[in-house]
């Protein structure tokens, strides 16, 4: 497989008004490959969502280097990236904000088409409404007119109306009733696979990730601490959070499990040695003093680790 | 979002407030458009003095100047108000002019002058604006720096001492000639003393939509700065736009008469209601209707124009409304 999307010892810090630094993205490389799904989990805040934008340009990142089919997209100026936006769209997550309420569905639709000054639009627009299951009739119709649902399957329809190659979708299901959630999943499932585009699925329901993705990286604190295939992963976690993680979803097998003690620590002051330590409840000395690295435990399996479960 | 400017506009018209304010208004503003037709029809200049002249009150013909009935004052004094529909109907000032088509006329010119400069003053701080909370930054430090110590000089002062620099000899700029007499000199300034009050609120509207996820979705689309600023960011400004509008003209109104009033504004021969007042003030105790006229005409614009405003205000930002 090809890699389309690679990025390099990303970060991404917020200087805060205080002089403090807010830490969002540390250190993270992980690569996309060509039509590959790859989904980014983690807790509310561990810096997904900042790393999904990253990736695609929607902010400078703070260091490292991210390499789209070889060509280092992070280190382009606003102007030169402009030409790369065609080729990587984003899902965001609020679709009540997404659109511009005082423009119609069909001008925000035609909007990439002209930004980049293609023709046939109209075509263009009849055919993905097609495709997320919608009517031709809701062009001349303005946002708050639709539901939750329906304006997900026109921001889907929207960030496919340049032909992507890669799309970031921002927990695009987490406003959504459950019944709609499915509908949504199993759309962005059949949009993958008829258009073979690749896509990052950042989520916290790992349910949903089980069915979307082909890979997994777990995020903890700005950092992935485990990256695998999705099956693996999940049947064997192999670092003590993503056991976490997998504990917190019910089941009606067993009892719950405890779940992890006290919150995440602040990305502004992060622990020392690995951030996971202060929760983790197969914490050693050694693991408040020296940070693990990613390292490979298996084939295309890695975590950061010093006494993974594997 | 279809047809909502319609619908604020009818909530405004229904309202009590709203309505009284947009009738006024629009009463004051045929009146001063139909300035010709009064003086025509009874034969008045407005703008040439008419000491020697003559007009007929209940049947007779009476000078325009008459002798001081006040043993206080020495001289001739212009004939006073009658109240009956005709020519001299609020006297005649110390020219021999009609007050009544002088303030008719000078309306046009107050009116003028007020919504041009209105509309400069929001169009400039619209553009400061919107750069200023779009891109943030040193850019949005230095604007906001500059529009601070505008604001900072009290508005009257900065307006006199501007006028008093260009009104003597008019502006040239190159081969562009403005000449002393020219309404643009007094628009340009009373809408330059403004922009400060005005670029606030587009500052802060312009930061909270830049922040927008359809502002985001739009750059991740490959948007230029200049199209999200066009296509995303102004049609959310209209609303602003819309409140400031009345308010910012009832405030240049009344910028613009004081100039005139002090001579810095309007320039003779041409009237304005600042320059009416000038002209009253001398016979504030023989003929007070020549300086009430124009001034009563004046609070009840600027009333109008407030009354109409905060009805604007209600309807498009009903939260603005507790403030």
């Amino acid at each position: 497989m090809t890699v389309l999307l690679e990025a390099k010892n990303l970060s991404k810090h917020y200087r805060l008004s205080h002089g403090e630094t807010l830490r969002a993205v540390s250190d993270v490389s992980l690569v996309v490959h060509c039509g590959e799904a790859l989904a980014l989990v983690g807790e509310s805040g561990c810096g997904k969502s900042t790393l999904g934008r990253t990736l695609i340009g929607l902010g400078a990142p703070s260091s490292g280097e991210v390499f789209f089919e070889g060509e280092r997209i992070s280190s382009l100026s606003d102007r030169a990236l402009r030409r790369w936006r065609p080729r990587m769209q984003m899902v965001f997550q609020d679709s009540s904000s997404t659109f511009n309420p005082r423009r119609t569905i069909g001008d925000t639709l035609a909007e990439p088409m002209r930004i980049h000054g293609r023709t046939g639009i109209a075509d263009r627009i009849a055919m993905l409404l097609e495709q997320v299951g919608l009517s031709s009739s809701v062009l001349s119709r303005y946002p708050h007119e639709f539901s939750g649902g329906q304006r997900q399957r026109l921001n889907i329809a929207r960030a496919l109306m340049l032909g992507p190659d890669l799309l970031v979708a921002d927990e695009p299901t987490s406003a959504l009733d459950v019944s709609v959630q499915a509908q949504i999943v199993n759309l962005l499932r059949d949009l993958r696979n008829s258009l073979g585009v690749a896509c990052v699925f950042i989520s916290h329901d790992l349910a949903v990730v089980r069915q979307m993705a082909d890979r997994i990286a777990v995020m903890y604190l700005g950092r992935i601490v485990e990256e695998g295939d999705v099956l693996a992963v999940l049947e064997a976690p192999a670092h003590p959070y993503t056991r976490a993680l997998l504990n917190a979803v019910p089941r009606p097998d067993r009892p719950l499990p405890p779940s992890l003690k006290g919150d995440v620590p602040s990305p502004i002051h992060p622990p020392q040695g690995c951030a996971f330590h202060t929760r983790c409840p197969l914490a050693q000395p050694r693991c408040s003093q020296e940070r693990p690295e990613l390292h490979r435990i298996a084939e295309g399996r890695t975590v950061a680790c010093h006494y993974p479960l594997l | 979002m279809e047809g909502s400017y319609r619908r604020v506009v009818r909530a405004v018209l229904t309202r009590r407030d709203g309505a009284f304010a947009a009738l006024l208004l629009a009463f004051i503003i045929v009146a001063c458009l139909c300035a010709p037709l009064y003086a025509t029809l009874n034969g008045l200049d407005p703008f040439s003095s008419d000491i020697a002249g003559t007009t007929v009150r209940n049947g007779q013909r009476v000078d325009l100047m008459q002798p001081n009935d006040n043993p206080l004052h020495l001289g001739l004094s212009p004939i006073g108000p009658d109240w009956r529909p005709g020519p001299y109907v609020l006297g005649a000032d110390s020219q021999g002019r009609d007050v009544a088509a002088r303030v008719l006329y000078g309306g046009r010119n107050s009116l003028l002058i007020a919504s041009s400069s209105a509309l400069f003053c929001l169009c400039l701080a619209a553009c400061l604006g919107i750069c200023a909370g779009y891109f943030g930054g040193w850019i949005d430090l230095i604007l906001s720096r500059i529009l601070d110590m505008l604001w900072a000089i009290p508005v009257y002062l900065f307006a006199i001492s501007l006028s008093v620099v260009t009104v003597g000899h008019g502006i040239r700029l190159g081969f562009i000639t403005i000449g002393a007499d020219n309404l643009l000199i007094p628009i340009g300034i009373i809408a330059l003393v403004y922009v400060p009050y005005a670029a606030r609120p587009f500052r802060a509207r312009a930061l909270s939509l830049s922040q927008a996820g359809f502002v985001m979705a739009a750059r991740g689309m490959g948007a230029s700065d200049f199209r999200i600023l066009w296509r995303e960011i102004l049609p959310g400004l209209m609303p602003t736009m819309a409140v400031l509008a009345p308010l910012v003209m009832a405030l240049c109104m009344l910028a613009e008469s004081a100039l005139s009033f002090l001579s810095l504004g309007v320039q003779a021969p041409a009237a304005s209601w600042g320059t009416i007042i000038q002209d009253g003030e001398g016979l504030l105790y023989t003929r007070p209707a020549v300086a009430i006229a124009p001034g009563v005409a004046i609070v009840l614009t600027v009333l109008a124009l407030n009354v109409l405003g905060n009805a604007l205000r209600d309807q498009i930002d009903p939260k603005g409304a507790a403030r």
